[in-house]
């Protein structure tokens, strides 16, 4: 028979197909011989356990390959490094439009001290004191993107974080 | 009442919440959190960040307890605290597990902490 095999591989389990319907485990020291029963494995998977624990799990090799699909496409679709990479992209962008900001603050000291403004495109598109209503306009207008939002003031605002933390006890 | 987190030394008030992208509450995650009146920013976990696509708003300094500064990004997002939402939370992102929430977000509430029973309260007058 075929089947595919899903494991933790840290454990140093090993498994390997002995013959048709059986399959044998073997731990560092021990060997076992284990009976695979195809029809109940159609119904359930075969389950490896190790002092108690699952430690494996033996499917028909259909619904492993079906997995393999399914894991690929997620990876694809949802990947942390994907994630990570929009985040870059995201923060680049903002980079830009806070060099804008930047540009203009000597002029925008002269006509939104004290106010907020919204950048994008390097252009002022909105302003207003009240930093959230401006946030949630620009987002409705312009759509959910890197459009920088800050204050106008001379020195930048400072936030403090100010409760250590142990390391070790 | 809710339960002080004793995998902290000492024991600290910490809870579940859930974040929000602001523009789309479809994109959520559930969120543990320390509370810290000690903090002028909330923070979440990258990973947090990074799984619900936030975007970026501006770059905020911030300041440790022994003066280092930092530069990072800031995000605004909505959170639900005890059930009770709070809109438009300004925070940060860091490498870190936990998220902390800030005076901003504990100022919404009333707080009750009762340090010798390891329990505390968070609700909405």
């Amino acid at each position: 028979m075929r089947a595919g095999f899903f494991g933790r591989a840290e454990q140093e389990v090993f498994i390997s197909m002995k013959q048709s319907k059986s399959v044998a485990l073997k731990e560092r020291g021990g060997y076992y011989a284990l009976t695979i029963d195809e029809t109940r494995l159609r119904q359930a998977p075969f389950t490896i356990e190790r002092d108690g624990q699952p430690v494996a799990a033996v499917v028909p090799v259909d619904e492993y390959q079906e997995f393999m699909a399914w894991r690929e496409h997620i990876a694809h679709t949802e990947s942390p490094a994907k994630s990570t990479t929009l985040q870059q992209d995201a923060l680049n962008a903002l980079q830009k439009e806070r060099a804008a900001f930047l540009r203009l603050k000597e002029q925008l000291l002269r006509t939104h001290s004290g106010q907020f403004v919204a950048i994008l495109n390097g252009e002022i598109i909105d302003s207003d004191t009240d930093d959230r209503a401006l946030t949630r306009r620009v987002y409705a207008e312009h759509g959910y993107v890197p459009i920088y939002i800050d204050e106008v003031t001379k020195e930048p605002p400072l936030r403090r974080i100010l409760s250590p933390k142990r390391v070790v006890s | 009442m809710l339960r002080y987190s004793t995998e902290f030394n000492p024991p600290a008030p910490v809870l579940d919440f859930i974040v929000y992208c602001p523009v789309d509450h479809g994109r959520a995650a559930r969120v543990r959190g320390e509370l810290d009146s000690g903090a002028e920013i909330s923070v979440l976990p990258q990973e947090i960040v990074d799984a619900l696509h936030l975007v970026p708003r501006r770059l905020m300094i911030t300041e440790g307890y022994d003066g280092t500064q930092g530069q990072w990004a800031t995000y605004m997002i909505d959170l639900e605290v005890e059930g009770y939402p709070v809109n438009d939370v300004e925070v940060i992102a860091l490498p870190r597990k936990n998220g902390i929430l800030d005076r901003d977000v504990l100022n919404c509430f009333t707080v009750t902490l009762d340090g010798k029973a390891l329990s505390f309260e968070m609700m909405d007058p």
